[in-house]
């Protein structure tokens, strides 16, 4: 994944996108729609596309929250798909944004 | 060992660094030129953007949100509805989104240091735990204390995460530290030796967990604020994704889908770039570039120039067309959420206060005290505490004994033992000058203890029961200013059979919340 596609993400028609929120620490995550969450996995969301009839892109919201975090809290969000990636939020800077990060999935029609 | 309490009558706490605040914070304002009256909640996100590119000194840091601030210009652009609806959002109604305590992508950093020493095994041995998380080291001006837990050493082992935490029982209820004398302060880890240790103890929680990582606190979470946070992102994921799906160039007939970000992406992150290559040398992280108000203006000026040309003006001029019924509908959605979500926040907040000290709090302590040429004691130590209305009681009665008695200073193998009973509490201040959204309560206390030492009995000119009682009241005036008036009174001490009777008044200023104070007035 190269840098500027950070937050932009591609996947392929009938492939099943996934992302992961590992915790360390203390913290707590919500990922929004079309994201679902995955059964039995607390932590991790799924996102099936369709062979035909997708939207085009996808977007959805995560959001962070840290309460009280012990020290080292972070949470690491890994995302499957043709062009994945990850990315790791940290409660370390009061000044500073962002705790709801926008992914955006685009298919790959070729 | 001589014990005096001294209270101290005048106390200063002078902070040299003046905590600088959130560019977020301050009051938004409408700097560009090329993008007049723009909606108050799209002026605060670019703010914010900017204010993280800068920080970084990188210009892709602006994707992170970018699908965001576009959807909201294209709010702004279709009128009507969705304009109003942009309009509506306010910083007041997601406090939290503008006051967030996180950070995306950067590096994690380590601050313990584990440079070799004469004893490099032990050194070494406490370097990595203390890296990895299983020891946790305090060092001030004279000590340097270590601090481990059974849950540390799991977390060390299986990763810290609040599965293991919520899993670990009673493994989370222990801990155990040990102090050492400071002497080489560029080696810390070299004092750890048994000639420098001053005492270890080892505490257990009797009561249940009260914490942020407990089952209890996790439960409330997520019945009351989680559930609009999961609406909220919904909305937003349905109403972009919808809204993306439908973007229309009217000239070709042609869906744009994500090809319009795309555009906004490539145009910034050139224009950035370019930029930030020229100020180079202003963006050193010492010199806080994301505070200095040309360099945020300017990039700020940039992501609103281009939001403007890319995506407000074509909209306006009916050369892309908006499906503006979804994005009015999902805006309106999402101001009455974050309303929502701002007094959830509040709400558990408050719930968090009165959880932390929920039923009895209680932890059974074990010290082992060791002194320089006297007598090494163990003190055994329980304490305890509850909440009845306002007040919080607390209730702590130990015994101590000596590990190898001296009978040449009357010693015997029970050294003491101690009671002592406090109430503290806090009620509103009607003394409190200035916002009256910043006054602090006035908080009291009133402290009785009772001490018998067994090596004062037929002491000539010491008293084997000693009994202290202070009564202390801190009266807030301004932000960081306050007036502490109390009073002592003191049966006796360890080492002499004479009453004491101390009324001081004090006062109390805190530079550095008075300079935050000053600054928010400011920008306000």
């Amino acid at each position: 994944m190269t840098e500027d596609a950070k937050y932009f993400y591609r996947a392929d028609p009938g492939e099943t996108v996934t992302l992961k929120a590992t915790i360390t620490g203390d913290a707590f995550v919500a990922v929004g729609q079309p994201m679902q969450p995955a059964q039995g996995q607390q932590d991790t969301w799924t996102l099936s596309i369709p062979n035909t009839g997708f939207s085009n892109p996808y977007i959805f919201k995560a959001r962070v929250d840290f309460v009280q975090p012990p020290p080292g809290s972070k949470v690491d969000f890994a995302i499957s798909g043709s062009k994945g990636g990850s990315f790791t939020v940290f409660p370390i800077d009061p000044t500073s944004f962002i705790k709801q990060p926008t992914f955006t999935i685009s298919i790959n029609q070729n | 060992m001589r014990k005096r309490r001294t209270f101290t009558t005048l106390c200063c706490l002078v902070a040299l660094v003046a905590a600088t605040m959130s560019p977020a914070s301050a009051a938004p304002q409408a700097v560009t030129d090329c993008y007049p009256d723009v909606p108050q909640w799209l002026d605060d996100n670019v703010s914010l953007l900017a204010a993280d590119v800068l920080k970084n000194g990188d210009a892709e840091r602006v994707n992170q949100n970018l699908v965001d601030v576009v959807l909201y210009t294209m709010a702004d652009a279709v009128g009507g509805d969705a304009a109003q609806a942009i309009r509506r959002l306010t910083p007041q109604a997601a406090g939290e989104l503008l006051r967030t305590e996180v950070q995306v992508g950067s590096s994690s950093t380590s601050s313990s240091s584990t440079s070799a020493s004469e004893k490099p095994g032990l050194v070494q041995l406490l370097g990595f735990a203390i890296e990895h998380g299983a020891i946790q080291q305090q060092v001030n001006n004279t000590s340097v204390t270590l601090t481990t837990s059974p849950y540390a050493v799991l977390a060390a082992a299986k990763g810290d995460s609040p599965q293991t935490y919520q899993s670990a029982g009673f493994l989370n209820r222990i801990n155990a530290s040990a102090t050492f004398l400071l002497d080489d302060k560029e080696n810390v880890l070299a004092n750890v030796n048994q000639k420098q240790l001053t005492e270890w103890s080892i505490r257990a929680r009797l009561s249940g967990d009260r914490s942020t990582r407990s089952k209890g606190f996790h439960r409330e979470w997520d019945a009351t604020v989680r559930p609009l946070i999961q609406d909220s992102l919904n909305v937003f994921g349905e109403t972009a994704t919808k809204v993306f799906n439908t973007l229309t160039d009217t000239r070709t007939n042609t869906v744009l889908h994500g090809t319009l970000v795309d555009d906004v992406r490539k145009a910034l992150r050139d224009e950035l770039t370019a930029y930030l290559d020229r100020h180079r040398d202003q963006l050193k992280p010492e010199l806080k570039p994301e505070e200095n108000t040309q360099l945020l203006t300017d990039v700020k000026q940039i992501i609103l120039c281009r939001l403007r040309t890319l995506v407000y003006e074509p909209i306006q001029a009916g050369r892309i067309k908006v499906d503006a019924v979804t994005l009015a509908s999902g805006l309106s959605q999402l101001g009455v959420l974050n309303q929502k979500i701002a007094e959830a926040e509040l709400a558990i907040k408050r719930f968090l206060k009165h959880f932390a000290k929920k039923g009895i709090v209680s932890t059974l302590e074990y010290t082992n005290h060791r002194q320089a040429a006297m007598s090494d004691y163990s003190e055994f130590k329980f304490l305890f505490q509850s909440r009845a209305q306002a007040v919080d009681i607390i209730f702590n009665g130990g015994v101590s004994i000596y590990n190898h008695p001296d009978p040449m200073l009357n010693q015997d193998k029970v050294r003491d033992f101690l009671f002592s009973f406090s109430l503290e509490g806090s009620s509103k201040n009607p003394l409190f000058r200035g916002d009256p959204d910043l006054a602090t309560p006035i908080t009291y206390t009133a402290t009785g203890r009772y001490q018998r030492l067994m090596e004062n009995e037929n002491m000539v000119g010491r008293q084997p029961d000693i009994a202290n009682f202070q009564a202390r009241i801190e009266i807030p005036i301004t932000p960081g200013l306050s007036i502490p008036i109390a009073y002592t009174y003191a049966s006796a001490t360890e080492m002499m059979a004479k009453r004491e009777n101390r009324f001081n008044v004090g006062l109390h200023l805190d530079l550095n919340k008075l300079l935050n104070s000053v600054r928010a007035s400011r920008a306000q």
